[in-house]
């Protein structure tokens, strides 16, 4: 894979700057990363992350409207927050590079908070959350799971929010206050990439940025969550067409080399048409009409999840049963070299495809950068490359147990 | 500190492709210049949708194209082909029928054999369209709580008619009624005789074009006879209204059939469409989501097809804030009408869209799928090329005429789904 050049330096207000030239492309893409994100939320006020990334863009006195002068300059913008972060980015025709500088500097100092923004802006979030998470078969049972999995750390709530009135009980001093703590650049990194030279988008950057004053108070919050000890169950019905199942496991934080285990083991039971859930149970035993492993690459403990459809005519406990087959099978057995290179080689071509857009390269360089360090986008294919077969066994073993699981049926009502 | 000035964009001319011919008349198109060895080929068949006998046999026929040859079975083909680390996916759309492989360079030869080994050789077995089947159904039934779907296919069926391509609704029926012997016959009718066009992005070198042209070689295809017609019976129903018991929300869809690419007025008609509701600084976005605070999103968009099009205004609103959420729609396309677009608003607009131009050919990938598109709809790059230029030139006064004519809010179909 071709090796991702960029360069560092760090601000004296704490601003982490990050620079990757690509001189093929005629953009710019200008990403911030705030480290901030739905763990941070008062449990009686979820979903405030995400509804504040909305107020992000309802203007400053200088720009009352952010996305008109981008789409001026021929860009694009966008955002998204999840439970660990918010990032927000701009990309741009190179000619207007100097745009989003401007206009996020702006708003990191000058955000427009007033009771009409929030109040239209709770509306549009409380349609999304509709719109995403009530209006859509299954669309709670992220709501439901982590409850089951998370007792104790703020991944128990969605970053839309645990309910409705969460998002309508936000207020305006609440709005301020997180602004201050969280939208300064000491809490944030910054990686310019695109048709830049290095020299500009440092010089840029401290021009634009250098100036903004961090917040001294700062300081990192550590949650944990207690290792699970016995099975958790819980069943739910729903005008939905099919029952479903949703097995979770917890499982290490993204710097753990468990991680790596964990990430070909979703491999190995659900990437590619072959992949063992596909062709046994879908193709073979005919019990699932969907199935699908995956992590969800959280900081902290992570979730380890067998997402399935059942089939009609099929019971859940038959299904459930036959899930459990394929992991028993993984944590007894040792997985044969020609399986593990198969989804090495699979993993690999992911890889080099998503490093074709600069975007994805911008967004990752942000990533590592907050987990730590950005190089780390360098390691990654070798850390894929050193998994052996020993260690998934050991990982599915220590792991996917039945004690460490949470098993959530979600039930159709339609067909009772 | 001060704003940096803004400048307005200059779109450079579509870059051409690298073309080569094989001696069976077989187009290579290629794009070159990708970050990693990685490559994708797409070889495209004239047809899809359109000349199929029965609805949705060009979808599952695609579907199936991994399911069995006659030297193994579809497990066997599908671990082959993921050992490579490789993806074999066929798709059907209205007017192409699409085997895509995309593949590390160092793999390009295996892989590109086993997609020839199924080209040739793809049996369709009963056993495996059972499966598709009864799978098909069940996402299809999951598909069927979600309101925008049902808005959509409702929608669709009213502007192009129920036996129409482009209207036709996916309907368990015709699932149920897709047997082996009609994706057989589709595939040896339609695809296995008939002359491709590929399409190759990524970073090739000389030796990688000459692999895909011995691959290909062997292939003896015929040109498509052209022919097929497809009336569009557009329903002279108006508002078909849905009942979605429970739903806290409406999906909303309302619109009407239009011209497509090949019209003199489209380009101009997308710069009025930005304007009007194409993109988050839309009167549409801005109003209904921004300042009212009804909906998550609203836009309109002008779909267009090889033959036909149509342009609708989409959205999902608070059941409560429906008819308000109309009225102002109904406004914006009023004031569309009356009132000139302003200069910041026609900037706003000319040059975003002069941004979606860029990168719709940056890159490899951008290229190949932007040059792949335009072939599929019956288009060239030079009219892409006039795309950009009739938007640069087109003023307020022939914004709003071309409102006057198409934004008829009180003649549009209009489907409604909720509670």
């Amino acid at each position: 894979m071709a090796f991702i050049h960029f360069s560092k330096k760090v601000l004296n207000n704490g601003l982490c700057v990050l620079h990757h030239e690509d001189t093929t492309t005629p953009f710019v893409v200008l990403n911030l990363l705030y480290k901030v994100g739905a763990r941070d939320e008062d449990p009686s006020r979820t979903g405030f992350a995400h509804l504040f990334e909305h107020l992000m863009f309802e203007g400053t006195k200088a720009v009352p409207y952010f996305d008109g002068p981008l789409q001026e300059a021929g860009g694009e913008n966008n955002a998204f927050t999840n439970n660990d972060y918010t990032n927000y980015y701009d990309i741009v025709p190179a000619v207007n590079l100097e745009i989003p500088f401007w206009l996020e500097a702006d708003r990191m100092q000058h955000l427009k908070i007033n009771h009409e923004s929030l109040n239209v802006q709770k509306k549009v979030v409380i349609e999304e959350f509709k719109e995403n998470y009530i209006n859509q078969p299954y669309g709670d049972a992220f709501h439901i799971l982590r409850e089951m999995v998370y007792e104790q750390h703020p991944y128990r709530w969605p970053t839309i929010g645990k309910e409705i009135s969460h998002i309508k009980d936000a207020t305006l001093k609440d709005v301020k206050a997180f602004f201050r703590k969280y939208y300064v650049p000491n809490n944030a990194i910054l990686v310019i990439s695109g048709n830049i030279q290095e020299e500009q988008a440092f010089e840029l950057a401290k021009k634009w940025m250098g100036a903004i004053p961090p917040n001294l108070e700062l300081e990192l919050k550590i949650y944990t969550e207690p290792e699970q000890k016995s099975a958790r169950q819980s069943t739910v019905f729903a005008s939905v067409p099919q029952d479903s199942i949703y097995l979770a496991f917890q499982m290490p934080g993204r710097l753990d080399p468990g991680y790596y285990h964990a990430d070909v083991l979703t491999d190995i039971l659900s990437t590619g048409t072959s992949s063992r859930l596909h062709q046994r149970l879908l193709k073979e035993q005919g019990l699932f009409s969907e199935i699908d492993a995956y992590i969800s690459g959280s900081n902290d403990t992570g979730m380890f999840i067998v997402e399935g459809r059942v089939s009609a005519g099929v019971k859940v406990d038959d299904a459930l049963a036959a899930i459990w087959e394929q992991l028993n099978d993984l944590r007894m057995n040792l997985v044969s070299p020609v399986e593990l290179e198969k989804v090495k080689n699979k993993m690999l071509t992911y890889m080099n495809f998503s490093d074709a857009s600069l975007l994805n390269r911008t967004i990752s360089l942000a990533y590592y950068e907050m987990l730590g360090d950005a190089q780390l986008i360098n390691e990654e294919e070798d850390r894929f490359e050193a998994v052996t077969a020993e260690e998934v066994q050991l990982f599915a073993e220590s792991y996917l147990r039945p004690e460490k699981s949470s098993t959530l049926f979600y039930l159709s009502n339609l067909t009772r | 500190m001060l704003q940096p000035e803004i400048k307005d964009l200059l779109v450079p001319s579509f870059p051409k492709a690298e073309l080569m011919v094989l001696s069976n008349g077989i187009h290579v198109y290629g794009f070159n210049g990708a970050l990693n060895d990685v490559l994708r080929l797409d070889m495209v068949f004239d047809g899809g949708r359109w000349v199929e006998d029965r609805p949705l046999t060009a979808e599952a026929t695609a579907k199936l194209f991994k399911a069995g040859n006659t030297h193994r079975d579809a497990f066997s083909i599908e671990t082959a082909i993921d050992s490579l680390g490789a993806t074999i996916k066929a798709s059907s759309g209205y007017h192409g029928f699409t085997l895509s492989l995309y593949v590390m360079r160092k793999h390009l030869k295996e892989a590109l054999e086993l997609l020839l080994e199924c080209f040739f050789e793809a049996t369709f077995p009963g056993k495996e369209l059972d499966i598709h089947k009864r799978n098909a159904i069940a996402k299809l039934k999951v598909n069927q709580e979600k309101p925008d779907f049902l808005a959509e296919m409702a929608f669709k069926e009213m502007i192009f008619g129920v036996r129409h391509p482009y209207g036709y609704r996916i309907d368990e029926a015709y699932i149920d009624a897709l047997d082996h012997s009609h994706l057989l016959s589709y595939f040896e009718q339609h695809i296995r005789v008939i002359l491709p066009d590929i399409y190759v992005a990524g970073r090739y070198a000389e030796s990688d074009i000459s692999i895909i042209a011995q691959a290909l070689s062997v292939l003896q295809p015929q040109p498509r006879q052209e022919g097929i017609l497809h009336a569009v019976e557009t329903s002279p129903e108006r508002k078909v209204y849905i009942h979605k018991p429970g739903a806290s929300q409406v999906s909303v869809m309302s619109g009407k059939r239009l011209f497509n690419k090949q019209h003199p007025d489209y380009a101009a008609f997308v710069l009025m469409n930005t304007v009007f509701g194409g993109y988050f600084g839309s009167r549409l976005m801005l109003n209904i989501r921004e300042e009212k605070g009804y909906t998550y999103g609203i836009y309109s968009s002008l779909q267009t097809y090889r033959y036909d099009a149509a342009f609708y205004i989409q959205t999902d609103t608070g059941t409560e804030y429906l008819s308000a959420c109309m009225e102002e729609i109904k406004k914006e396309c009023i004031r569309m009408q009356e009132e000139p677009v302003s200069d910041y608003e026609l900037r706003q607009a000319r040059n975003y869209l002069m941004g979606k131009f860029l990168t719709r050919m940056d890159g490899p990938f951008a290229q190949m799928e932007t040059f792949k598109n335009y072939s599929i709809e019956g288009l060239n790059m030079e009219m892409f090329d006039n795309f950009a230029s009739i938007i640069a030139q087109t003023d307020a006064a022939a914004i709003q005429q071309l409102a006057q004519r198409h934004l008829d809010f009180e003649s549009f179909h209009e489907v409604i789904v909720g509670a």
